[in-house]
């Protein structure tokens, strides 16, 4: 692996993302809806703070959603499908620098993306503030507590996108990829609550085994719920740090194992 | 060629012009639309499978809901039991996918707890609320007064207001509430304590000098009670009025109400009040 060759791979994937469309498309509907913002919040009288907060983390992470799904694993797949790939590693450069180099270029189109949408919504609300007075910020509001958000935010972004790598190197299909990694967003933000909700044993009944099933899945899918801190910033409660650090490093750990074995499959893939 | 052009544009202008007319007539039948069917609506699931469903948006589906029923009571003209059940089912399914929004808290005091049949519901919900926003004494208001008002149940509504003045930034009406609901259940020594707490945490001068005020009148109306306790303890029975009190040489005199007014005396509770309030 060398790092020179991810770095040229990454730069090419960041400009090959910034200019595709489906990218440009998506921050203008971001722009638009950040506009929103103004006729959205005189309708509350209360915690106006925590809507924008709610608002702004919605657009950042359909925008990364969008960005993740349709872009990441379209560039993977299409270099593969269109065998460009091929000539790619006919270079002096291994799969491994390949595929991490991708990864790496797309967590920066994405971090790109999601510095522009909460710029733009920082912005908004400073003028929503200034000009609605129904509009505050939120209670005890922390530029601290605001970027480990979106530091999260991010974060749970970048095990989506280790797992659409996963499935983009495993799958030979696009949609196939497309639809397994919606379904592993679906499982990763509601498999914790659904697991709280049968422990508490107050609306359903199931037996220890399926519970323990269920459990044994939450070791498989990436818990995208962990990485939510809304909460924190839109009411300004105190952020469990130690809960923050080990959250931080389950996702980070998370994405190293995934990265091991996306580079497993794609390194005995037969590409011709 | 121009012709062709003339006839697109013609075409063009026809479609505009038609749209516009449907347009209208759409809107102005729709306003038209008797009252029973502008009905307010919300999916009876229950709120922790919409929990589960809305993911990482459960914030924003908390904000949609609310709003949805605000903007429904805002423009009815007419609200039925059944808009009244979905309004309710709106404002629960807000507040357990977020139940810090205070909108959420502040609507279901406003909309639901003064309706009969609701008092319990709006309670139950506005407690839920509470517990959670822990660091708001409104919330904890809401819950004693609805106990004390619609209720009429004054032990929970001392309790609750008793939580609430403790709260941090709670204003002095949760206090002087919480005492006088307090005493009135026969809880004196609980008002008393909380006036002292009170009196400890006021910063302000006249929030001191109000607290004290208080303290002194509940001060003054344990002394009474307590010579009341002792009246019936030598005689079998409890007093008819006060004066039987000095009259016996159970007191020398009356303590001091600082509000100037003559103490009130309930004979069949054997309850002393400083003011004629209740």
């Amino acid at each position: 692996m060398k790092s020179g060759n991810i770095g040229l791979v990454a730069g090419i994937t960041i400009k090959e993302g910034l200019r595709n469309r489906a990218m440009q498309g998506i921050l203008a509907i971001m722009l638009l809806l950040c506009l929103v913002y103004i006729t959205i919040i005189p309708m509350f009288a209360f915690d106006t703070g925590k809507v924008v907060v709610d608002l702004g983390f919605a657009f950042v992470t359909l925008a990364g959603l969008a960005i993740v799904v349709f872009l990441g694993i379209a560039l993977l797949t299409r270099d593969i499908h269109q065998r460009t790939v091929c000539m790619i590693l006919s270079r002096p450069l291994s799969r491994t620098d390949y595929v991490v180099g991708k990864y790496c270029g797309l967590a920066g189109t994405v971090l790109l993306a999601v510095l522009m949408i909460v710029l733009l919504t920082v912005v908004t609300s400073w003028l929503g503030i200034r000009l609605i007075p129904e509009m505050n910020p939120p209670r005890n509001f922390s530029w601290g507590v605001l970027g480990v958000g979106v530091l999260f935010q991010y974060l749970s972004l970048l095990m989506l996108m280790a797992v659409a790598f996963f499935f983009a190197c495993l799958t030979t299909s696009e949609y196939l990829s497309m639809l397994f990694t919606i379904c592993v967003y679906v499982i990763g933000n509601s498999l914790e609550t659904i697991i709280d909700v049968i422990q508490s044993g107050q609306f359903v009944n199931v037996g220890a085994g399926y519970l323990a099933l269920l459990k044994v899945v939450s070791w498989v899918f990436p818990n995208l719920s962990a990485f939510d801190l809304k909460v924190y910033i839109a009411y300004g409660l105190p952020l469990p740090w130690h809960q923050v650090v080990w959250t931080g490093v389950y996702g980070l750990l998370y994405i190293g194992l995934l990265a091991v074995a996306t580079l497993w499959v794609f390194k005995r893939k037969e590409i011709t | 060629m121009i012709a062709g052009r003339l006839l697109g544009l013609s075409a063009v202008a026809l479609l505009l012009a038609a749209y516009g007319f449907s347009f209208s007539r759409m809107v102005e039948l729709r306003a038209a639309l008797p009252p029973e069917t502008r009905r307010a609506q919300a999916l009876a699931v229950d709120p922790t499978l919409l929990k589960v469903a809305s993911g990482p948006f459960r914030g924003l589906m908390a904000d949609y809901l609310v709003l949805k029923a605000s903007v429904f009571m805002g423009g009815a003209s007419e609200v039925t039991e059944e808009d009244w059940e979905a309004v309710y089912m709106l404002l629960k399914q807000s507040l357990h996918l977020d139940p810090l929004f205070f909108q959420t808290g502040y609507y279901i005091q406003g909309l639901l707890s003064w309706r009969e049949g609701m008092h319990q519901k709006a309670v139950d919900l506005l407690l839920y609320h509470a517990e959670h926003r822990y660091w708001d004494w409104e919330p904890m208001f809401y819950v004693g007064f609805n106990y004390f008002f619609y209720l009429k149940d004054n032990a929970r509504a001392a309790q609750y207001m008793r939580q609430s003045a403790e709260r941090p930034g709670a204003a002095m009406i949760a206090a002087t509430l919480a005492a006088r609901l307090s005493q009135r259940t026969g809880e004196t020594l609980a008002a008393i304590a909380l006036l002292k707490a009170m009196y400890e945490q006021a910063e302000e001068g006249w929030r001191k000098e109000q607290y004290a005020k208080r303290l002194e009148a509940h001060l003054a109306v344990h002394q009474i009670e307590q010579a009341v306790s002792a009246f019936q303890n030598d005689y079998g029975r409890r007093p008819d009025s006060l004066d039987e009190l000095i009259e016996a040489g159970i007191l020398s005199e009356f303590p001091r109400n600082p509000f100037n007014l003559p103490f009130d005396y309930e004979p069949d509770t054997g309850r002393v009040f400083f003011d004629q309030v209740r």
